[in-house]
């Protein structure tokens, strides 16, 4: 049997815990603050870890909301959007499309948005792209949020919704 | 208008790992800034290929600590006593003591120092060149480290650094558990609160009234201007270039962001140094007495709209809500109404809501860039002592985007 990720990561998580951990120099505030941070950060990895590809191709999916919304608003002048947006869609059809493939979808449709954004001097046409964008890219962002909940940093994590609710 | 975006960089084909003259020259050309954030930008950039950080012996950094002091002051100072100093997400420190004759070659004596170093890159890369000037700058307006030597081009030591005295105090109370690897939501205490509240006010009204006289012989920083906007382009300029050399991706915001801070930039109504990270966790005090007894990490420090350090001090990330589960306490240390009005009476500069909303997005765009480029890029490079802790800390880089998308929000509309 290949030993699957959920094991490896459980028993590396142990090893530093409870065999590592207590052999380091209590005055080593450096070495035990890493140590401190490498287990956290593998014990969100493992908990993460299924979830990636439901992760990514969520996030795909906002990217695509993200650059329709801006193409809306951009009208006859979205031309340099067409591309991505069709090439992103096919891939989410596609079961099979990996996760690097679909992240750098995502990375393209998000560099032809910000490049819309970038050419403009029209400041009325500015404004509305300016409005598009800020609305659009809140899914993505309380994706990342709920994402990240583990990191501590979150105030009221109550507040945002679950990562199945923002997966579904 | 900004010029068009480059191309995503996720790992593959990522030119900004590899940064050739060209694309440096370009970023340099479409962000004009102040010569020396310039110097220290381009030098990143050009030192980027190459090596990661691999663990610096601290007898090697002791004794190009000690060459470097040799040179410029006592022949006959030696260092001892070399140790690791803990805290902190930017830069290495290592505490010594010095025996020397000290600067006015009196009697011999020993002095506790610290050496701060940067690594490879850092989580903000900055100028340890205006830092020392503002240190010595500072010296006899609020409590700060004596600051002694600098090596700006890492003549004596494997990267710039500066020495400066040790202070004894502690950033936060010692019986204060927090699952936070920083000074992020310190809490103080009740007790504690209101004498450093006072402090902590007192401080950034000097900071910001430090007459325009004395400002003049700062050479590492470029004037500002009553009047002008100028100084607030060069820093909107200053990071969306940082933005632009770290990126792992591009996110749109930023990029609207960008727009509206220069689009909007206020003109200075008085000039005054901004301190750039002045929050609770960049001061040390001591628990006996309730005394600040240094006011750290100056390394961000402009000449610019007081705003700005009254925006970042009063930001959700680094306060806390007091017992009563409502009161919001700016950076764990009085609420943002009476810290504002109580800055007004003791500065006698006014608090403009409009600028102070205009920096809190300001703030917000920093921070972006500073966790979801940088923190991710010199990370994923392995150019720190702490790439762990820089990993983690990067996920904050969400809370700032929700938090800027709001505010660009709340202007927008």
């Amino acid at each position: 049997m290949i030993p699957d990720s959920d094991l490896q990561l459980r028993v590396v998580i142990k090893a530093l815990s409870e065999v590592i951990a207590p052999a380091i120099d209590a005055t080593d505030h450096v070495a035990l603050e890493q140590l401190q941070l490498s287990i956290v950060t593998l014990r969100m990895l493992h908990n993460r870890l299924p979830l990636e590809r439901r992760r990514v191709r969520k996030e795909l999916t906002h990217a695509l909301e993200l650059a329709t919304a801006t193409a809306h608003a951009l009208g006859e002048r979205s031309t340099r959007l067409r591309a991505p947006l069709e090439t992103a869609r096919t891939a989410l059809q596609d079961v099979d499309c990996d996760t690097a493939n679909l992240d750098a979808l995502r990375c393209a449709l998000l560099s032809a948005v910000s490049a819309c954004v970038d050419e403009l001097d029209e400041p009325a046409l500015r404004r509305r792209i300016a409005q598009a964008v800020v609305a659009a890219s809140e899914p993505a962002i309380e994706l990342a949020r709920a994402w990240c909940v583990p990191s501590g940093f979150e105030a009221d994590p109550a507040r945002l919704r679950s990562l199945d609710q923002l997966l579904e | 208008m900004v010029e068009q975006s480059s191309a995503p960089a996720h790992g593959r084909g990522d030119e900004r790992a590899a940064p050739s003259e060209a694309f440096i020259t370009a970023i340099r050309r479409r962000f004009p800034d102040e010569d020396e954030i310039d110097r220290v930008m381009t030098r990143k950039m050009r030192a980027r290929t190459g090596p990661a950080y691999s663990a610096i012996p601290l007898a090697r950094l002791a004794q190009g600590t000690q060459a470097l002091i040799r040179s410029q002051s006592d022949a006959h100072a030696t260092l001892s006593n070399a140790r690791w100093l803990h805290g902190g997400a930017s830069k290495l420190q290592m505490a010594f003591d010095l025996d020397w004759c000290g600067g006015d070659g009196g009697a011999r004596r020993t002095t506790p120092m610290v050496l701060r170093m940067e690594p490879p890159e850092a989580i903000v890369e900055t100028s340890r060149r205006r830092e020392f000037e503002m240190l010595a700058l500072m010296s006899d307006t609020v409590p700060v480290p004596p600051c002694y030597w600098l090596d700006a081009d890492a003549a004596y030591l494997p990267h710039p650094a500066i020495i400066y005295g040790y202070v004894a105090g502690v950033s936060k109370p010692a019986d204060v558990r927090t699952r936070q690897v920083t000074g992020v939501g310190t809490n103080f205490g009740p007790g504690l609160r209101a004498p450093l509240a006072t402090q902590f006010i007192n401080a950034l009204a000097a900071i910001h009234t430090v007459p325009a006289e004395r400002l003049a012989a700062l050479r590492a920083f470029e004037p500002a201007t009553v009047g002008s906007n100028t100084s607030i382009v060069r820093q909107v300029h200053w990071w969306r270039r940082v933005w632009e050399e770290d990126r792992p991706e591009d996110l749109p915001l930023v990029n609207v962001a960008t727009h509206w801070l220069l689009g909007h930039a206020p003109a200075l109504d008085h000039v005054s140094v901004v301190h750039g990270d002045f929050r609770a966790g960049n001061f040390l005090f001591s628990e006996a007495t309730a005394q600040v007894t240094a006011w750290l990490d100056w390394e961000l420090a402009v000449l610019g709209d007081r705003h700005q350090d009254l925006a970042w001090a009063s930001s959700p990330h680094f306060g806390h809500f007091a017992e009563d589960g409502t009161t919001f306490l700016a950076s764990g240390l009085l609420p943002t109404p009476e810290f504002l009005e109580r800055y007004e009476q003791c500065s006698g500069l006014c608090v403009d809501v409009e600028r102070l909303r205009y920096f809190r997005i300001f703030n917000d765009f920093t921070t972006t860039v500073h966790m979801l480029a940088t923190a991710w890029r010199v990370a994923r490079y392995g150019k720190t002592h702490q790439d762990v802790l820089v990993a983690w800390l990067a996920m904050i880089g969400h809370l700032a985007l929700a938090q800027l998308r709001h505010n660009l929000a709340e202007v927008l509309k």
